[in-house]
C-alpha cells in the first residue's frame, strides 16, 4: 500500500470519526434528538405506496380505468359472494361492518407485497346507489367498499376508489364485455 | 506517477481528468448535499425510511439515522470543495455501497418502500426500483473514477498546497 493510499485511508477514517461525533453532539444538543438505541420497533406499516393522501374517491363503474391493466380490484363482500361472483384478477379482503378491528394490516401489507405493479386501487363493497354522504360525495357511506377503501386510504395507500353502486353496478358495467 | 510510461499511467496523465474529475466531484457532492439536507432536519424520518428496510437490528437504526446524514454532509463538502477530495469519495463510495446492498435485497425481497434517499413529497412519491440501483452504481463509479484518477488539481487542497510551494 502506498503512502498516498494509507494517508488517503486514514483522512477517511478522521473525517467518519469527525462526522460522527458532530452527528451525535448534534444530536444531544437538539430538544428533539432521537434515541440512540430505538427502544421500540420502528412502527412501520409498509410506507409505499406512499402517505395517505385524503380520503378515497368514488369511481364509476363502467370507468376504464376500473379495468386498466395496473389497476388492482379488491373485493369487500363477504366470502361467499366473492365465491359466486368477482371480476377476473380481484382480490378479497372482507371488511366487516361490525368488527372495524384493524385486522386488515396484515392483508393490505399482503397485498402490496403481491400486487407492486399496482398504480390505482379500486375498492367495491355491496354499496348501493342513491345515498349521497355527509361531504355531499355520491355513494352509500355505509357500503363496505366506501368503508374499506376509507380504511386504505387511512393506513397510507394512495390512489384509493371505491365503486358507486358496488358490486351490483361493477357486475352490469362488466357483464356486456363477456370476455372479462 | 512512476517514471515506466504504460499505456494505463499514461492514460492516468491526460490532463482532462482535472476537468472530468471536477465535473464529477460537483455532481456527487450536490447529491449527496441535497440527500442529507432532509435527513439531517428529519432523523426521526429517516430512521423510519431505515428500518422499513428490515436491513439492520432495530437498536442499530437511530444511531445509523442520526450519524450518516452527517457523514454525508462533511464528504459532500469536502469532494467539493476539494478537501481530501480523494478521502472523500472513499467514504462516499463506502456510503453508496451500503445504499446499494439493503437495496437490492429489498428488491429481491419484493419489498415495496420509499427509497428514503431524498426527501418526501417533491412532487411525486420514490419508491424503490431496478433504477434506483442503476441510479446508485452510476453514483458508484462516478466515485470510483474521482478516486481512481482526479488528482483533484482544481481543488482547494492542491491551490493551496501551490501557492504555499511558491512562497
Amino acid at each position: 500500500m502506498s503512502a498516498g493510499t494509507r494517508s488517503m485511508l486514514r483522512d477517511a477514517v478522521v473525517v467518519a470519526v469527525g462526522a460522527t461525533a458532530l452527528a451525535l453532539l448534534v444530536n444531544a444538543l437538539r430538544p428533539d434528538g432521537l434515541a440512540l438505541v430505538a427502544s421500540a420497533p420502528h412502527a412501520v406499516i409498509v410506507p409505499c405506496p406512499a402517505e395517505a393522501v385524503g380520503p378515497a374517491t368514488p369511481i364509476e363503474a363502467n370507468d376504464p380505468r376500473v379495468t386498466a391493466a395496473d389497476t388492482l380490484v379488491v373485493d369487500a363482500r363477504e366470502a361467499t359472494d366473492f365465491a359466486t361472483w368477482h371480476p377476473p384478477g380481484a382480490v378479497h379482503v372482507y371488511y366487516d361492518l361490525l368488527a372495524e378491528s384493524p385486522e386488515y394490516h396484515d392483508a393490505i401489507a399482503e397485498l402490496l407485497r403481491t400486487h407492486r405493479e399496482a398504480r390505482l386501487v379500486v375498492v367495491f363493497g355491496d354499496d348501493q346507489l342513491g345515498y349521497t354522504t355527509q361531504d355531499g360525495v355520491p355513494g352509500d357511506e355505509a357500503g363496505t367498499g366506501f368503508r374499506l377503501a376509507g380504511a386504505l386510504s387511512a393506513q397510507g395507500l394512495k390512489n384509493v376508489h371505491y365503486v358507486l353502486g358496488g358490486a351490483d353496478a361493477l357486475r352490469a358495467a362488466l357483464a356486456p364485455e363477456g370476455s372479462r | 506517477m512512476t517514471a515506466a510510461v504504460t499505456a494505463p499511467s499514461r492514460f492516468a496523465a491526460w490532463p482532462g481528468h482535472a476537468w472530468l474529475g471536477l465535473a464529477a466531484r460537483v455532481y456527487l457532492g450536490v447529491v449527496f448535499l441535497m440527500a442529507c439536507v432532509h435527513k439531517i432536519a428529519h432523523p426521526e424520518v429517516f430512521a423510519l425510511d431505515i428500518a422499513a428496510y428490515d436491513f439492520l437490528p432495530t437498536e442499530l437504526v437511530n444511531l445509523l439515522a442520526i450519524t450518516l446524514p452527517w457523514v454525508e454532509l462533511v464528504a459532500g463538502v469536502m469532494i467539493i470543495v476539494g478537501i481530501r477530495a480523494r478521502a472523500a469519495a472513499l467514504l462516499i463510495a463506502v456510503m453508496l455501497v451500503a445504499f446499494i446492498i439493503p437495496l437490492a435485497v429489498a428488491l429481491v425481497r419484493g419489498l415495496d418502500l420509499s427509497c428514503g434517499c431524498f426527501a418526501p413529497g417533491v412532487g411525486e412519491e420514490d419508491p424503490i426500483s431496478g433504477w434506483t440501483l442503476v441510479r446508485d452504481g452510476s453514483w458508484l463509479v462516478l466515485c470510483l473514477y474521482v478516486l481512481l484518477l482526479d488528482r483533484a488539481p482544481l481543488g482547494l487542497d492542491y491551490l493551496l498546497g501551490r501557492r504555499r510551494a511558491k512562497t
